[in-house]
This record gives structure tokens, C-alpha cells and sequence, in this order.
């Protein structure tokens, strides 16, 4: 085999041009050396060429360890792509969610944009997931298996009010019961039960489109958990292939769940004081300046007191 | 003595991240390296060595330059902080693992 061809055929399967060529500049210096070697060492110049390209080795071997090396580059950039719409979309989820609190406890328009988002989010993570896997990279693999588990969390923060009510039925109900109330008496209850039934009057359109969100955030959630700790399980796979400790991964992953959660509740809780917060001081300024019209209520008053009286002196 | 290539695939990153660590290198150079320190007893493939130093590369424990040397450019390989450390744990392991192969070999 000649000089030539070898160099072609480790190169051939590298796709990135700058690569390759650095490759080449690389090999071929190391064959000339070699060839160098021998002719000092007394060969002729045929012979020390077939000696150096003998020493080198199986070209296929060594342009199939570079392929893999080299040419991942493609998924990786396809794979950034992609996680950056996974996490855009993720924080438009969050945002929306917050509409979709208010819309399930006020009964007004549901907002589908969230699932729509929600759809859109998924697909984007299908695609990163499917890439990161590919491209065999280790540190996409971690970031798509954190931001996978994060977001339907995110997600989950739309439906903690019907938690709430969800969970309010089993802890509500005896005390209802025991009181003598009506189930219906029981606030939260009844905000239940409008919520997932007809019960006001508002058709059957709403409590469908109610389900289907929610099914809708729950499948994604799941699907969404469930390849982002794959992702995390084969990133350690890869780091460390020989002694991958899978209860430890899974206890690791159940322990960044658990800090997720605590971060996303934080927040949330975080700006609904703030909401409150600025209702409240809103409100109270909307007091304030209903005592000062009191006040001149009470000035005209007087005022008209005062005439009436001088009405009388006359 | 030459040895198996069972023997040699594990342990050639190991190897070239020593030669390394004492100074900067281009492959050929790494070759002759590993060649005068083992006096001749590391017969690899030497294209192997290549997918080798830029898989190290890509793990950030060696970085690279390029030098002209003799009127032709050199690739030269650098160990950094995290190859040294890497370097310390492949010592590491195999001294013990070498420990335990010795005796078990020696009570057969």
C-alpha cells in the first residue's frame, strides 16, 4: 500500500474538513519520520516506506476509532439546538402554568396554549434525547437528564391546585360529614367537584378540555422523567463502564428530584407571596383613597349642616 | 519481551500521559519514548496511538500546539492539572491491582 492511500483511507471517515486535514498533517508527518528511521538505518526507500506504513497498522482500525471520535460533532450541534427550544419551552411552560392556576380556580377560559407549549417542548426533548444518545457526549447527556427531570416538575406546578383540591376531597369529607355540613359547604370541595364535573353548568366542553390537560402534562411528565434518567444512567455508564453502580444512580437521581422539587416550590411559593403581596397593597390603597372621599362626604355633610342652619336663622 | 495486545489496549492511555508528564511531545516523539523507557518492549500498532491522544485531548487531559520543528509542523501534546490527576489514579490503581495479580500468580 502506498503513502497516499493510507493516509486517505484513515482520513476518509472524518467529516469535519478542519479535522481532517489536521489528521492528515498529523500521520503524515509520523509516517515520514518513521520512513526517515529506517533509511538511516540502511534501507532503501521502498522498503523503509512499507516498513513505516507496516508499523503503523490497520488503516480501517485506526479511521474507526477516529470516526468516533470525530464525528459526533453533527448531534451534538443538532442536540444544543434542540435542548435550547426543551428549555425555552420549559420556562414558557412555567410562566403559562401560572395562568393555568388562576384559570382552574376562577373557572374562566382554559388556557390550552400551556399544552400546546407542553407539546411542542416534548417534541424538541424527543429530538435532543434521541441526539445526545447519539453523540455519546457525557456532559449533554447530564444537561438533558436535569433539565428532563426539572421540567415536568415545572409542569407539575400547574396542577398542584387540583392536588390541592384532589387532595382536600380525603381530608375534607369526614369533617363535612361530622359537622353536619353539606358536601357541597366545604369550599375546596366544591371547587373540586365543579372543577371535574358539570356541576356548574358550564358544559362538558370544559371538563374535557380540563382532562385532557391534565393526562396531557401527566404523560409528558412521565415520558419526560423517564428519558431524562436514561440519559443520566448511560452518561455514568459511559464515564465509568466498568463499575456503574445503578442503585446509586438511582438513589442520586431520586435525591435531585427531591432538591427540584423544594427549588420549584420555593419559587412558586415565592411569587405567590409576592401576588398576594401586591394584591394586598394594592387593595389598601384602594382603601385609602376610599377614606378620603368618606372624609368629603362627611365635609359636604356638615357643610349642608351648616347651611341648613344658617337656612333656619333666616 | 512483547507483549499481548490484551495487555497493552488498557493500559496505552496510562502510558502516554507518563511520557507526557515530564515534558511536551509530539506522537512520533511519544513512540520513541515509550520505546527507549520500555527498551522495545511496547510494539503497538502505532496508528492506534493517535485516536488515543485525541480521545485524551477531548477529555481536556492534554491539550495541544502546533511548533515547526526540522522545517515541518509538529502537533505537540501538554498534560494538564486534570490529566496529572487522572495520571495519579491510573498509578494508583495499578499498583494495587498489580499487587493483587502478583499474588495470585505466585500462589499458583
Amino acid at each position: 500500500m502506498k503513502r497516499e492511500n493510507y493516509i486517505n483511507e484513515v482520513t476518509e471517515l472524518i467529516k469535519n474538513k478542519t479535522v481532517r486535514r489536521d489528521v492528515r498533517k498529523e500521520i503524515e508527518a509520523h509516517i515520514d519520520d518513521r520512513t526517515k528511521y529506517y533509511l538511516d538505518a540502511g534501507y532503501s526507500e521502498e522498503e523503509s516506506t512499507a516498513k513505516a506504513l507496516e508499523r503503523m497498522g490497520s488503516p480501517t482500525e485506526v479511521a474507526k476509532n477516529f470516526e468516533k471520535l470525530h464525528n459526533n460533532e453533527l448531534w451534538i450541534t443538532l442536540s444544543v439546538i434542540s435542548l435550547f427550544g426543551y428549555i425555552i419551552g420549559m420556562i414558557c411552560g412555567f410562566f403559562n402554568s401560572q395562568f393555568a392556576y388562576v384559570n382552574l380556580v376562577d373557572f374562566s377560559e382554559i388556557d390550552i396554549t400551556v399544552s400546546i407549549i407542553s407539546i411542542l417542548t416534548f417534541c424538541a426533548a424527543t429530538v435532543s434525547f434521541v441526539f445526545a444518545v447519539k453523540s455519546k457526549e457525557i456532559d449533554l447527556l447530564r444537561t438533558y437528564g436535569i433539565a428532563a427531570i426539572i421540567s415536568p416538575l415545572l409542569s407539575f406546578y400547574a396542577l398542584r391546585p387540583a392536588a390541592y383540591h384532589f387532595i382536600s376531597v380525603f381530608t375534607d369529607f369526614p369533617t363535612a360529614l361530622k359537622s353536619g355540613e353539606t358536601i357541597f359547604g366545604d369550599e375546596a370541595f366544591s371547587l373540586f367537584f365543579r372543577t371535574f364535573t358539570n356541576a356548574d353548568g358550564n358544559g362538558t366542553i370544559k371538563s374535557f378540555l380540563i382532562w385532557t390537560l391534565i393526562i396531557l402534562v401527566i404523560v409528558i411528565a412521565s415520558l419526560h422523567i423517564i428519558t431524562g434518567i436514561i440519559c443520566l444512567i448511560y452518561a455514568k455508564k459511559l464515564k465509568n463502564d466498568e463499575d456503574c453502580n445503578t442503585y446509586e444512580n438511582i438513589l442520586k437521581v431520586f435525591i435531585s428530584v427531591l432538591i427540584s422539587v423544594c427549588i420549584v416550590t420555593v419559587i412558586g411559593t415565592g411569587a405567590e407571596i409576592v401576588r398576594d403581596g401586591a394584591i394586598a397593597f394594592k387593595s389598601y390603597f384602594e382603601d385609602y383613597s376610599h377614606n378620603d372621599e368618606e372624609v368629603t362626604e362627611e365635609q359636604e355633610y356638615s357643610d349642608s349642616i351648616k347651611n341648613s342652619v344658617s337656612e333656619e336663622d333666616i | 519481551m512483547k507483549y499481548s495486545k490484551v495487555l497493552l489496549k488498557g493500559s496505552t492511555s496510562m502510558l502516554v500521559l507518563s511520557v507526557l508528564s515530564n515534558k511536551d511531545l509530539y506522537g512520533y516523539r511519544i513512540i520513541k519514548e515509550l520505546e527507549v523507557q520500555s527498551e522495545n518492549a511496547f510494539n503497538m500498532s502505532e496508528g492506534t496511538l493517535y485516536p488515543i491522544l485525541h480521545a485524551l485531548e477531548k477529555e481536556k487531559c492534554l491539550t495541544s500546539y502546533w511548533q515547526e520543528v526540522d522545517g515541518r509542523d509538529r502537533k505537540y501534546y501538554q498534560i494538564t492539572g486534570k490529566g496529572r490527576k487522572q495520571l495519579a489514579k491510573y498509578q494508583e490503581e495499578w499498583k494495587s491491582f498489580s499487587t493483587s495479580v502478583n499474588k495470585v500468580l505466585n500462589f499458583a
